[in-house]
């Protein structure tokens, strides 16, 4: 117990890191997944444009692309910090997988939608804002989710370039005293943080349930 | 006096409505009957701008229309299926076109909308959302979201296809009553019976077959 106490300090700091790479993370590469995801339904070149982007994004591992950002980029002089190159990797990467997630929430809504609000006559904004971003909120809330529980977990490769996130701190803990306790309280962190993200997740798709 | 002349419409080099012509007065009410495959709806989304035309005009007392051309659209369509948005309320549904297009304030139209809604028998509906509709009601706030943006010329697509006969009759009484708003009413319908229920004119149509 005395040595939980004596560890926890640098575990919590560990977990702010993660949250801060989780939450800026979110915050940014949702929109920018619902314009890539309103790209890829576009016209021929930017649609080939961003599927090409998509594809590496999907296709090479967020390993990879962490590495290739923070070690590989300054060989061709382009420096970014750490913590920079950390949330760069994850929002490029991630707003891949919410981009393809929009597109099939976009591509689900029935053409009568559309027909029927072009006969009122709505615009193509007023038609998106209204009817269309709307349902495909509710249809995609599910899989969002299970994005966002991955990303607390994926959040934990930053510490290949060395960032000190919550599995970082668990990991020198356990080398420098030889037990597995950091470990296993590594561990009861995750799984607090998920576990709060799907109560958090389930309330806000009770939330969307008045409609069918 | 609602006038189409000499349509023309093919889809990948097979014709479907070969120079086909209509005269429909106001106030009367146009059945369009026929097999499935005739080009009942095809004629109907032609003439709601739905389809564009390969050739042929659209007169409105006299004047050419181009039913394409959403900012003075004045004609408007209770769909087969209804194309209620099932994420907004009854009265939602009913006003928002007019306060987004109409530029209505949210009052006066709602006032609008209560009228239409007490009168098509919807009252204490308002705010429930359409999937806890029955099929009949469904249609009545398709008629009414229809009525609520004024049209000169409301087309019905197979308006009794998801009603028992008893509905079908009430929705055939509907339609017959608001003859006396000066507006044009066109029934594409594969139900002679009901057909003859409400129209003036019949307009038989036959799948089209090459010559020769």
């Amino acid at each position: 117990m005395q040595y939980i106490l004596e560890i926890l300090p640098s575990l919590f700091s560990g977990v702010v890191t993660t949250l801060e790479i989780f939450a800026l993370t979110i915050v940014l590469s949702i929109p920018l997944g619902i314009l890539v995801s309103l790209a890829l339904t576009g016209k021929n070149i930017i649609k080939a444009i961003f599927e090409f982007y998509v594809w590496i994004m999907r296709g090479t591992p967020l390993l990879l692309q962490l590495i290739f950002i923070f070690y590989g980029l300054p060989i061709i002089g382009i420096v970014f910090p750490r913590f920079e190159a950390a949330v760069i990797a994850f929002v490029l990467n991630y707003a891949a997988y919410f981009a393809e997630i929009f597109r099939g929430g976009f591509q689900s809504i029935p053409k009568n939608q559309f027909e029927s609000a072009k006969m009122l006559r709505l615009t193509r904004w007023q038609t998106l804002r209204k009817i269309v971003i709307p349902q495909v909120f509710k249809i995609v809330l599910p899989s969002i989710g299970n994005e966002v529980i991955n990303l607390v977990k994926d959040s934990s490769l930053v510490y290949v370039i060395g960032i000190g996130d919550l599995l970082q701190a668990g990991n020198i803990a356990t080398a420098r005293d030889v037990t597995l306790v950091p470990l296993i309280l590594v561990a009861v962190f995750y799984l607090i943080l998920t576990a709060v993200l799907t109560l958090v997740l389930r309330k806000i798709e009770q939330r969307f349930d008045y409609w069918r | 006096m609602f006038q189409v002349k000499s349509l023309n419409k093919s889809f990948q080099g097979k014709t479907i409505i070969k120079d086909m012509n209509l005269d429909v007065a106001d106030n009367e009410i146009l059945s369009i009957v026929g097999p499935s495959g005739a080009g009942k709806t095809t004629l109907l989304r032609c003439i709601t701008g739905l389809e564009k035309a390969d050739s042929g005009k659209f007169f409105l007392d006299g004047e050419e229309i181009d039913p394409t051309d959403d900012s003075k659209s004045v004609i408007g369509v209770v769909f087969q299926d209804f194309g209620l948005f099932p994420n907004l309320t009854v009265i939602e549904n009913i006003i928002l076109a007019p306060q987004l297009v109409l530029k209505k304030s949210k009052e006066e139209a709602l006032k609008e909308a209560q009228e239409l809604i007490d009168k098509l028998d919807l009252t204490g509906k308002e705010t429930l959302y359409p999937y806890q509709l029955s099929g009949g009601q469904k249609q009545r706030v398709a008629i009414v979201r229809t009525l609520a943006m004024h049209p000169k010329i409301i087309c019905y697509d197979e308006p009794t296809s998801a009603l028992d006969p008893k509905l079908s009759e009430e929705v055939g009484k509907i339609i017959l009553d608001l003859k006396k708003q000066n507006i044009t009413q066109l029934v594409v319908t594969h139900d002679v019976a009901f057909a003859n229920q409400v129209a003036d004119k019949v307009k038989e149509v036959k799948p089209f077959k090459e010559e020769g």
